[in-house]
C-alpha cells in the first residue's frame, strides 16, 4: 500500500504486523492431504447485495475436514452505458477482493482476473449489449484451506460458479451455464456438457498423478456435479 | 381536422414513484402514519449478529498458517451487511534514554493526568462500501473511517494499558523442547529476574469494516459492529528468544565502521492469547434519526370536505433506510450512548426540518433503549 | 492495425481450413523467426534482446544481489515493462507474476547458492519495446538467453559460513557462468479445429483460445494455462484441441531448446 496514502487512516509508520511462531508440526498435516474432489456441500444464496443487478454468495466447505472452507460473495454491476467511443460489445471486467485476510499477492490477483475474464469472454454474450459495461466483482468473505502454491486452483472452481450464479441473478445472456471442476491442482471450466473447454489452469504437473486424459475426466465429474447442483438451485428457488 | 386534445392524469405504480419522486413518494406515505420500506415512524430494522468465526484465536486448532485476525463481528441489518475484521500490529514504545529519572517520570505524569486522548488507545479503522465502482476511497468511506477513529479515542474505550504486548521469554530445554516463560506465571517464578526487558511494545488495532447492500447512512451500523468486534477481540500473547534478551550482534558494514545491532526478534504465541481488556462502561451503541416536515399537499384525502385536524407538522423518523428517505430527509441526528442514559456521542444536522426539543428528548429516550437492546444481544452471543 | 470486419472473417476461414493456411505462409508447428544478441548490457550479469520478424523487440537483463538465504524465499524477481501499457495494468502485472512464479518454481535454489548462509537473487528486468501478439513467449525466449549467458562473480572465501560472522568474498576479476536450466513458455493458438504455435497477431485477433505451455527440462510441465488472446472470436475448445496444442509444443521444442543454446 502506498505509504503517502491520506485517504484512509493507516495508523502509526513504525508498527510492524504481528509475526506468529509456527505451531507445531501435526497440526499443518491435514493440509498437505488432496482435497477429494466432489464430497463437499455447496450453500447458495442470490441476491444477497441488494444494490447490485445480480449477486449470488457462496459457501462451500468440505465435511471431512470441516476447518475447510471457501465463503465467496460475487457482485455483477451492468449492463450499463459505457462513456467515450462507441464499442459493438460490452466491456467485461473482473475485480477480486479478500475482505477480511489477505493471503494472495497482488501478482496472483491479477492473474486469477485476468484468467477469470478470459473464461468468462467466451461465454457472455457480450454482442447482446453493445455500448455497455458489465462489471463484476469478487469478494472472498474467508477462505480456510492449504496454503502456498496450490491455494489459488482452490478457490477457482468457486470463482467460476459464483461469478455464474450472479450472472443469472442479474440476467445477463450466457451462452451455456459455465462451471469448473478441479482435480489435484488442475482445474477446467466446461461447457456445453464438459464437451468444450473455455479455461484450463494447471500449475502443477499432472503427469505425476495419471494422464491429461484422467485428469480432465476428474474434473469433467466433478464440473457436472457442481453444474447440476446450481442449475438444481435454480431451479427450485425460481 | 386535429382531435381534441385530451389531458389524462398520469399515474404511476408506487416503485415508479419512489424513484422518479422520492419526495412526493415519503410524503404520500408519512400521511398514511407508514414508511416507505414499511415500517412505522419509530421501528428500528432488526440486527442480527455474529462472530463470524474468521478470528485466529477462536480458530487457532486449524493452524491456518497466515491468518492474524483478532477479532471478528459480521452485522446483518435489512439487506445491509458489515463484516469487521480486526488485525493488529506491533509498535515499541520510546522509552527514556538514559534509565529512571524521577524527575521526568513525575513530568510525564503530570501531563499524563490532563492529556485525556493520551491515555487512550485508537483503533484504525478503513470503511469499504461496496458500490461496484473501483478507485479511491469515497468521501463517505473517508468520513465514516474518521468518525470512527475520532468516537474510539474521546469515547475511551481502550485504555492504553490494554495494549500493552504481554512479553515472555522461550527457553531451549536440553532436550530440544522450548517453554516459553511470562512474567506473570508462577511456574517461571525463577526466572522473573531474567525479565530484565528494557524494551516495551504495544499493539496497534486495525479495523477493516466492510459494506455491502449499502441501504442508508453507515455510521451507526460500522460503529455497532466494531463494538462487537472489539469485545470479542483476543490478543497474543508475545515472547522473544531466551538468547536474544540482551543479544547485541556485531556488524561489519563496508570493512570500516563496526556498528551495534540488537536483535529482539518478538513473535506472537500461535496459541496464548488475552481477550482485550476494555473499559466497558464505555462502551457505546449508535442509533439514527430524522426529522420531516410534513407536506400538507401531498396528503392523500378521502374526500374533499375532509376537515383537516391537528396534525403534527413534522415527524421523527428512527433508523433511516433507502434512497427516499436518505434524500429527502435532511435535518438527522445520530447518538452514540450506552443504555444508562450516558452518551457518548451526538451529532445534529439541521437541514430543512426544524430539530424541537421533543424531537431530541424522544429520540434520546429511543436511542437509549435501542443501546439496551443491542447491548443484550452482545451476551446472548 | 486493427483488423476489418471482413479481413477477420477472411482470416478465420482460411486458419480453419485443414491444414491451415497461415497468413505468413507458416506450417502450423513453424515459429517465427527470430534473431537473438547476448551480453550486448556492460552493466549486467547476463543480457539479451530479441526481435522477432514482425517488428516485437524486447530487451531483458539479468542483475544479481547477495542476500540472506533465510530472509528471502524468492531468489528470482521478474520486472516487466510493456511499451504502450501501464505498469500496473493487469496485462504487465500478470505476466511478472506469473514469469516469476514459473522461474521460481523451475529453477532450484541450490543453483543460486552461494555459502550457508547466503546467496544471489537474480532480478531479471524485462522491456519489452514493441509487441503485437502476445509477448510472453518472446519474453520467456530472451529470459532463457540471457540467464544461460549471465556470469556472477567467483567466491574465494569459504562457503561454510554458519558459524562465522562474516560477508562473502569475490574475485577480483574472474566470474562463473551460471548454471540453470530455465523454461521455456510457448503460446498457440487455437482456430476451429487447428492449433497453431507462435500466433502472430492477425492470427491472435481471430483465435478462439490462447494456450499456454511451459516446457522445461525436456518435457511439457505446469503451468498450462487458457489465456484470453481477443474479444470477439473466443469461445470453448474442444477437449482434444488442448491435448494437440500440448503435442504442438512437444514437437517444435527441443529445435528451439536447441537453437537457443547453441548461441
Amino acid at each position: 500500500m502506498n505509504v503517502a496514502d491520506r485517504r484512509r487512516i493507516l495508523g502509526p509508520l513504525n508498527a510492524k504486523p504481528l509475526q506468529f511462531a509456527s505451531a507445531d508440526g501435526n497440526l499443518q498435516d491435514a493440509h498437505l492431504q488432496e482435497t477429494q474432489s466432489g464430497d463437499e456441500t455447496l450453500y447458495i444464496q442470490q441476491g444477497i447485495v441488494t444494490n447490485a443487478n445480480g449477486s449470488a454468495y457462496l459457501e462451500i466447505a468440505s465435511p471431512t475436514k470441516n476447518d475447510q472452507h471457501i465463503l465467496l460473495l460475487a457482485s455483477v454491476y451492468g449492463p450499463r452505458p459505457t462513456r467515450g467511443t462507441f464499442s459493438a460489445r460490452a466491456a467485461l471486467s473482473i475485480q477480486f477482493k479478500e475482505n477480511t485476510l489477505e493471503q494472495f499477492t497482488a501478482g496472483e490477483v491479477k492473474e486469477l482476473c485476468n484468467f477469470l475474464a478470459s473464461v468468462f469472454r467466451a461465454v457472455i454474450n457480450l454482442n447482446r449489449y453493445p455500448k455497455s459495461g458489465i462489471d463484476i466483482f469478487l469478494n472472498l468473505i474467508q477462505y480456510v484451506g492449504p496454503s502456498g502454491t496450490s491455494s489459488l486452483e482452490a478457490i477457482i472452481p468457486a470463482c467460476i460458479n459464483a461469478i455464474m450464479l450472479a450472472l443469472i441473478d442479474a440476467g445477463i445472456e450466457t451462452l451455456d451455464t459455465v462451471s469448473a471442476g478441479s482435480y489435484k491442482g488442475t482445474v477446467i471450466s466446461f461447457i456445453r456438457n464438459g464437451d468444450e473447454i473455455v479455461g484450463f489452469w494447471a500449475d502443477n504437473d499432472f503427469d505425476n498423478n495419471g494422464s491429461y486424459a484422467v485428469t480432465v475426466d476428474k474434473c469433467r465429474r466433478h464440473y457436472i456435479q457442481n453444474r447440476n447442483a446450481m442449475l438444481d438451485y435454480i431451479v427450485k428457488t425460481k | 381536422m386535429s382531435e381534441p386534445l385530451e389531458v389524462r392524469p398520469v399515474s404511476f405504480p408506487a416503485e415508479i414513484l419512489a424513484r422518479i419522486a422520492p419526495d412526493l413518494s415519503i410524503q404520500r406515505h408519512l400521511w398514511l402514519g407508514l414508511r416507505p420500506c414499511l415500517r412505522s415512524f419509530t421501528e428500528f430494522r432488526d440486527v442480527s449478529i455474529s462472530e463470524g468465526g474468521i478470528s485466529r484465536p477462536l480458530r487457532s486448532v486449524t493452524g491456518a498458517t497466515e491468518n492474524d485476525i483478532l477479532g471478528s463481528n459480521v452485522l446483518k441489518s435489512g439487506s445491509t451487511i458489515v463484516i469487521t475484521s480486526i488485525t493488529g500490529g506491533m509498535v515499541e514504545e520510546t522509552q527514556p534514554a538514559t534509565g529512571f529519572d524521577e524527575g521526568e517520570q513525575e513530568l510525564r505524569q503530570m501531563s499524563l493526568a490532563s492529556d485525556r486522548l493520551a491515555k487512550y488507545g485508537a483503533v484504525y479503522p478503513v470503511v469499504e462500501v461496496e458500490r461496484g465502482r473501483l478507485g479511491a476511497p469515497t468521501d463517505e468511506e473517508m468520513i465514516l473511517s474518521q468518525r470512527i477513529h475520532d468516537n474510539i479515542i474521546s469515547s475511551g474505550i481502550i485504555p492504553k494499558e490494554s495494549l500493552k504486548v504481554p512479553v515472555g521469554v522461550r527457553s531451549r530445554n536440553e532436550d530440544g523442547t522450548s517453554e516459553i516463560f511470562y512474567s506473570g506465571d508462577e511456574t517461571g517464578g525463577a526466572d522473573t529476574r531474567n525479565f530484565n526487558l528494557k524494551r516495551q511494545w504495544s499493539f496497534v488495532l486495525y479495523a477493516k469494516i466492510q459494506v455491502f447492500s449499502r441501504d442508508g447512512p453507515l455510521f451507526e451500523m460500522c460503529w455497532n459492529s466494531l463494538m462487537y468486534a472489539l469485545q470479542r477481540t483476543l490478543l497474543p500473547c508475545a515472547f522473544v528468544d531466551e538468547r536474544t534478551t540482551d543479544l547485541k550482534i556485531p556488524v561489519r558494514v563496508r570493512g570500516r565502521s563496526a556498528t551495534i545491532r540488537e536483535t529482539y526478534d518478538i513473535q506472537c504465541d500461535p496459541t496464548e492469547f488475552k481477550p482485550l481488556k476494555l473499559n466497558l462502561g464505555n462502551i457505546s451503541y449508535g442509533s439514527n434519526f430524522g426529522v420531516i416536515d410534513l407536506d400538507p399537499e401531498a396528503q392523500v384525502r378521502q374526500t374533499d370536505n375532509e376537515m383537516e385536524v391537528d396534525s403534527p407538522t413534522s415527524v421523527l423518523i428512527a433508523d433511516l433506510q433507502g434512497e427516499a428517505e436518505e434524500t429527502s430527509i435532511k435535518s438527522t441526528l445520530s447518538i452514540l450512548t450506552d443504555g444508562n442514559g450516558k452518551l457518548k456521542h451526538l451529532s445534529f444536522v439541521g437541514g430543512g426540518a426544524k430539530i424541537d426539543t421533543d424531537a431530541i428528548r424522544k429520540s434520546l429516550s429511543l436511542s437509549r433503549e435501542r443501546a439496551l437492546d443491542l447491548k443484550s444481544r452482545k451476551e446472548a452471543t | 492495425m486493427s483488423l476489418s470486419v471482413t479481413e477477420k472473417s477472411y482470416l478465420h476461414d482460411s486458419l480453419c481450413l485443414d491444414p491451415p493456411a497461415r497468413p505468413d505462409g507458416r506450417v502450423a508447428h513453424q515459429l517465427r523467426p527470430i534473431e537473438i544478441f547476448t551480453d550486448f548490457l556492460p552493466a549486467c550479469n547476463g543480457s539479451a534482446k530479441i526481435s522477432a520478424s514482425d517488428g516485437s523487440e524486447c530487451v531483458v537483463s539479468v542483475k544479481a544481489k547477495v542476500v540472506e538465504r533465510a530472509l528471502e524465499e524468492e531468489l528470482i524477481l521478474v520486472d516487466v515493462d510493456v511499451a504502450g501499457q501501464r505498469d500496473d495494468s493487469p496485462f504487465v502485472h500478470s505476466i511478472a507474476s506469473l514469469l516469476t512464479k514459473v522461474l521460481n518454481q523451475k529453477i532450484h535454489q541450490k543453483n543460486l547458492r552461494l555459502t550457508q548462509k547466503y546467496a544471489f537473487k537474480l532480478f531479471v528486468d524485462v522491456l519489452v519495446l514493441s509487441s503485437k501478439s502476445h509477448p510472453l513467449s518472446l519474453i520467456s525466449f530472451a529470459v532463457y538467453s540471457a540467464l544461460k549467458a549471465t556470469y556472477l562473480p567467483k567466491l574465494i572465501s569459504s562457503d561454510d559460513d554458519l558459524e562465522v560472522a562474516e560477508l562473502p568474498t569475490f574475485h577480483d576479476y574472474d566470474m562463473v557462468k551460471l548454471d540453470v536450466d530455465p523454461p521455456l513458455l510457448f503460446t498457440t493458438a487455437v482456430i476451429g479445429n487447428n492449433a497453431v504455435i507462435d500466433p502472430a497477431h492477425s492470427e491472435s485477433e481471430v483465435a478462439c483460445s490462447g494456450i499456454l505451455v511451459t516446457w522445461s527440462k525436456g518435457k511439457v510441465t505446469a503451468p498450462i494455462r487458457t489465456i484470453g488472446l481477443n474479444d470477439e472470436y473466443v469461445t470453448g475448445i474442444d477437449v482434444t484441441l488442448l491435448e494437440k496444442s500440448i503435442e504442438l509444443v512437444e514437437k517444435t521444442a527441443p529445435a528451439v531448446v536447441k537453437a537457443l543454446d547453441g548461441l
